[in-house]
C-alpha cells in the first residue's frame, strides 16, 4: 500500500460493534417500555422516586480524573431500583421489564439537559450502563427467587439477601469492566490488557461506591421507606465532590504544564505549537502501542516538556538551533530538560523519559536497548516527525515526514513506533467523530 | 427509626456543644453564645454527617444485614477519602512543578533568581493585610509566581543591555506582560490572575504599560503585584548597584505612591513588613562578581529604571 493510500484511508469499520450495542439496547428498552405501558405501571410512587433520583444523578454527572464522565448517584439509584424487593414491609414484585423501562427512560431523560446545553452525550455509555443494571436486576431476582425462601416477605433475615446483592453487583461490575475494556480495545485499536487496567481501576474506585450505595438503598427501604434514597446518597455526594476536586486539579495541572511548556516557543527556540503537536501525536502513538492511562499521562507531560532543556542553554537562539541538529546537542538538551524536571521532586518518571528521548533505539552492532523506555522512543519519533511536517496537514508533507523517519529506522527510530505512525495519523483525522465508551 | 436517629443526633450535638463551650469558658473565657456559631459552622456539619452514618450502620446491622452493612457504608467514604488524598497529593505536586519551572526560567538570569517567588510572597503579605478572600489570595500567589514569565519572549540582548534603551528596545520590554498572558491564559484556574499578569506594569497616573490604565481601572491583583515587584527589585542586588535596605525601599515606594503605585497597597506592604519582617534576596558574593563581569543589567522592575525609561531620553541614573 502506498503512503497516500495509507494516510487517506477512512476509519469507520470498528464503529460497527458500538452501533450494534446501542441498537440492541434501544430495542430492549423499547420492548420493556411497551410491555410496561400495556400491563400498567406497578408501584408508581416508588418508580417515580427512583426515576427522579436517577434523573438528578444523571444531571449531576461528574468528570473523572481520567477524563471520562460518570453519574454515580444516577447509577446508585438505578442499582437500588433493580435490587429493591420490599418497602416498609410490603413485598415489591414488579416485573423485571418495568425495571428496565423505568431506568432507561430516566437515564435518557437525565441526558436531555446535557444535550440541550450543548455538552456531549455518549449513547454507548448509557447503553452499557443500562445493560449492566438490567443484568444485575435479572440475575439477583432470579437467584433470590430460587435460593431465598419468602424473599420480600421476611425482612428480619437480610444477611443472605445482602450477600447475594453485593456479590451480584460486584461480579456484574467486574464483568462490565471486562466487556467495556474489550469493546474499547476493539474501537481504539488498543491492547486489551491496558484497557482492562483502566476499566478495573474505575470499577474498583467509584464503581464500588456506586454499587455499595445501590445495595444499601435496597436493603434499607424495608425499614426506612423511600427516605433511604436521599439518606444513603449523602456519602456518595461527598465521594462525588471529592472526585470532582481531584479531577479539577488534574485539569489545572495539565493546563499549566501545557502552558509552561510553551516557554521554548515564546523564547523562539521552537516553532509555535511544536510541543502541543508532539504531545498529541505521542499520546496517540502511546495509546496505539498499549500504554495505560497512567503511563499515557507521564508520556504527555514528557512530550510537552521534551524541549524544555533549551532554556538552560546560556546563549539562546543561535546555539540552540545549531545544537539541535547534532546528536550530542540533542542529548545535552534532553539531559538539561530532565534536570529541570527532576527539581520538581514529583515528576521523576517524566524526567527519565525526557532525559532518554535523544538516544537511538539501537547502536551500531548492538541489539536494541531494552532499557530505553518505549515512551522515550515515541517522543523521539513524534518530535522528529513534527520537525519535518509541523502544522502542515497535506498528504505530501506527511509522506515526507514518514519517509524521513523510515530512513532513520536502522538505528535512530524504533520501527514499531514508525510503523504505528500512519495508522495513528489516520485515526487522529477521524477523531472528531469518535465516541467515548 | 428515622425519628429516633434524628433525636439521637440532636441530643449528641447539643451535649457535645455544651461540654465544649464549658471547657472553653473555663480555659479561655469566651462566652457560651459566642462559641455557638463557630461550633455550627466548623464542626457540627461533619459531626452530623458522621453520626448519621454511624447510626444508619447500626440500624442496618441490627436489622439483620450483619457486618456487611459496615463494609457497604464505609466503602463510599473510603473511596472519597482516597480521592481527597489524591487531590492533596496532586495539589502539592502542582505547586512544586510550577515553582521549579519558573525557577528554571529565571535561572538564565542570576540576578532575578528567586524574584518571582519573593514577589509572590510579598503579594500575599499585602493581600492578607487588605483582608483579601482566601481563594483570591491563592490565585494571587500564582499570579505573583508567574508575573514575569513572558520575559522569556523578550530578546536577552535587550533584557541585559547596559545603558539607555532605545524606544524600540523599550517596546520589546513592554511586550512581556502580553507574552506572559498569552502563555498562561489557557489555565482556567488562574482566571483572575490573568489580569494581574497583564497589568502589573500599569501606573496609577496612567503612564504605565501595556494599556495605560489609570487608578482604579487597574485590576486589584495588578496593583498588588506592581508594589511587590518594585519592592523586591529594590531590595535585591543588581549588577549596577547594591541591594537597598528594606526601610529605604519602603520609603521609596511611599514616594511613588499615588503616581506609580496604589497608596493602599503601599501602606499595606509597609504595615505587613513591620509586622512580619522581610527576608530580602540573598545573592552570594561570588555570583555577583562573575555575573557583573558578564553583563550589566538594567532591571525593568526597578522604579528608577522604569521611571527613567518612561521620561523620554532620561539617563538611567543608577547605571554604572
Amino acid at each position: 500500500m502506498t503512503d497516500h493510500a495509507m494516510l487517506s484511508g477512512t476509519y469507520s469499520r470498528r464503529e460497527g460493534a458500538r452501533l450494534t450495542l446501542i441498537f440492541a439496547t434501544a430495542l430492549l428498552s423499547v420492548a420493556a417500555i411497551v410491555a410496561t405501558v400495556t400491563s400498567g405501571l406497578r408501584y408508581p410512587l416508588i418508580a417515580l422516586a427512583f426515576a427522579g433520583l436517577i434523573v438528578l444523578g444523571e444531571i449531576l454527572r461528574v468528570r473523572l480524573p481520567s477524563g471520562r464522565d460518570a453519574a454515580p448517584i444516577g447509577m446508585a439509584g438505578a442499582f437500588g431500583y433493580g435490587l429493591i424487593f420490599n418497602v416498609s414491609g410490603t413485598r415489591i414484585d414488579q416485573p423485571l421489564y418495568q425495571v428496565i423501562a423505568v431506568v432507561a427512560v430516566a437515564m435518557v431523560a437525565g441526558a436531555v439537559p446535557h444535550a440541550l446545553a450543548g455538552r456531549s452525550i455518549w449513547p454507548g455509555d448509557i447503553a452499557r450502563r443500562l445493560l449492566l443494571v438490567s443484568a444485575v436486576a435479572v440475575t439477583f431476582h432470579t437467584l433470590a427467587a430460587t435460593w431465598v425462601p419468602n424473599v420480600g416477605e421476611d425482612t428480619t433475615q437480610l444477611r443472605g439477601i445482602a450477600l447475594l446483592m453485593a456479590l451480584v453487583v460486584f461480579i456484574g461490575s467486574l464483568v462490565d469492566a471486562c466487556l467495556t475494556a474489550g469493546l474499547r480495545a476493539l474501537l481504539a485499536h488498543a491492547p486489551f490488557r491496558s484497557m482492562l487496567n483502566d476499566e478495573m481501576r474505575a470499577a474498583l474506585g467509584l464503581g464500588l461506591a456506586m454499587g455499595a450505595t445501590g445495595v444499601l438503598i435496597a436493603l434499607a427501604t424495608p425499614s426506612m421507606h423511600l427516605y433511604a434514597l436521599p439518606i444513603f446518597c449523602i456519602p456518595l455526594v461527598l465521594t462525588q465532590f471529592a472526585f470532582r476536586r481531584y479531577a479539577a486539579i488534574r485539569t489545572t495541572y495539565r493546563q499549566t504544564i501545557r502552558s509552561l511548556a510553551q516557554v521554548t516557543e515564546v523564547a523562539g527556540y521552537a516553532t509555535d505549537g511544536h510541543s502541543r503537536r508532539v504531545a498529541e501525536l505521542a499520546v496517540a502513538l502511546g495509546r496505539d502501542l498499549g500504554l495505560d492511562s497512567q503511563r499515557l499521562l507521564d508520556l504527555e507531560y514528557a512530550a510537552l516538556m521534551h524541549d524544555i532543556g533549551q532554556i538552560s542553554l546560556h546563549d539562546p537562539i543561535d546555539s540552540a538551533s545549531a545544537l539541535a541538529v547534532t546528536p550530542a546537542g540533542r542529548q545535552r538538551i534532553a539531559e538539561l530538560g530532565a534536570e529541570i524536571i527532576r527539581t520538581t521532586g514529583v515528576l521523576d518518571r517524566v524526567a527519565v523519559l525526557v532525559g532518554r528521548q535523544a538516544e537511538p533505539y539501537r547502536r551500531h552492532r548492538e541489539a536494541p536497548d531494552a532499557s530505553l523506555p518505549l515512551e522515550s522512543r515515541i517522543i523521539k519519533v513524534a518530535s522528529a516527525y513534527d520537525d519535518v511536517v509541523g502544522d502542515d496537514t497535506s498528504l505530501e508533507a506527511r509522506a515526507d515526514g514518514l519517509e524521513r523517519l523510515r530512513l532513520g529506522m536502522v538505528f535512530d527510530y524504533d520501527p514499531r513506533v514508525v510503523e504505528a505512525l500512519p495508522r495513528v495519523l489516520r485515526r487522529l483525522d477521524g477523531r472528531t467523530r469518535q465516541f467515548q465508551f | 427509626v428515622l425519628v429516633a436517629v434524628g433525636v439521637t443526633i440532636a441530643v449528641d450535638c447539643v451535649v457535645n456543644w455544651l461540654l465544649l463551650s464549658a471547657v472553653l469558658r473555663f480555659t479561655t473565657g469566651t462566652s457560651i453564645l459566642g462559641t455557638w456559631w463557630s461550633a455550627v459552622a466548623g464542626y457540627a456539619t461533619s459531626q452530623v454527617g458522621y453520626s448519621v452514618i454511624g447510626l444508619l450502620m447500626a440500624v442496618l446491622w441490627a436489622g439483620g444485614v450483619g457486618p456487611l452493612a459496615a463494609i457497604l457504608i464505609l466503602l463510599p467514604l473510603l473511596i472519597a477519602r482516597w480521592a481527597i488524598q489524591q487531590h492533596a497529593d496532586e495539589y502539592a505536586a502542582y505547586e512544586a512543578t510550577i515553582r521549579s519551572l519558573v525557577r528554571a526560567v529565571e535561572a538564565k538570569d542570576l540576578y532575578t533568581r528567586g524574584h518571582s517567588e519573593r514577589v509572590s510572597k510579598a503579594s500575599v503579605l499585602i493581600a492578607h493585610q487588605i483582608a483579601m478572600r482566601e481563594d483570591r489570595v491563592d490565585a494571587l500567589r500564582y499570579a505573583g509566581i508567574l508575573h514575569d514569565v513572558g520575559k522569556l519572549g523578550v530578546p536577552t540582548s535587550v533584557l541585559r543591555k547596559s545603558g539607555k534603551l532605545s524606544a524600540e528596545e523599550f517596546e520589546a520590554i513592554k511586550q512581556h506582560p502580553l507574552l506572559g498572558l498569552e502563555m498562561v491564559q489557557d489555565i482556567d484556574f488562574l482566571a483572575e490572575a490573568h489580569a494581574g499578569i497583564l497589568h502589573h506594569h500599569e501606573r496609577m497616573d496612567g503612564r504605565g504599560y501595556p494599556h495605560g490604565l489609570v487608578g482604579e481601572q487597574i485590576p486589584e491583583f495588578a496593583r498588588v503585584i506592581a508594589v511587590a515587584d518594585a519592592f523586591d527589585a529594590m531590595t535585591s542586588t543588581r549588577s549596577y548597584r547594591d541591594a537597598r535596605p528594606v526601610d529605604e525601599a519602603l520609603l521609596e515606594l511611599r514616594r511613588w505612591a499615588g503616581s506609580q503605585f496604589d497608596p493602599v497597597m503601599v501602606q499595606a506592604l509597609v504595615t505587613a513588613v513591620e509586622r512580619h519582617g522581610w527576608e530580602p534576596a540573598d545573592i552570594p558574593e561570588q555570583i555577583r562578581r562573575t555575573a557583573a563581569s558578564v553583563s550589566a543589567l538594567a532591571d525593568h522592575d526597578d522604579p528608577a529604571v522604569s521611571n527613567g525609561a518612561v521620561s523620554e531620553g532620561a539617563e538611567l541614573t543608577s547605571l554604572p
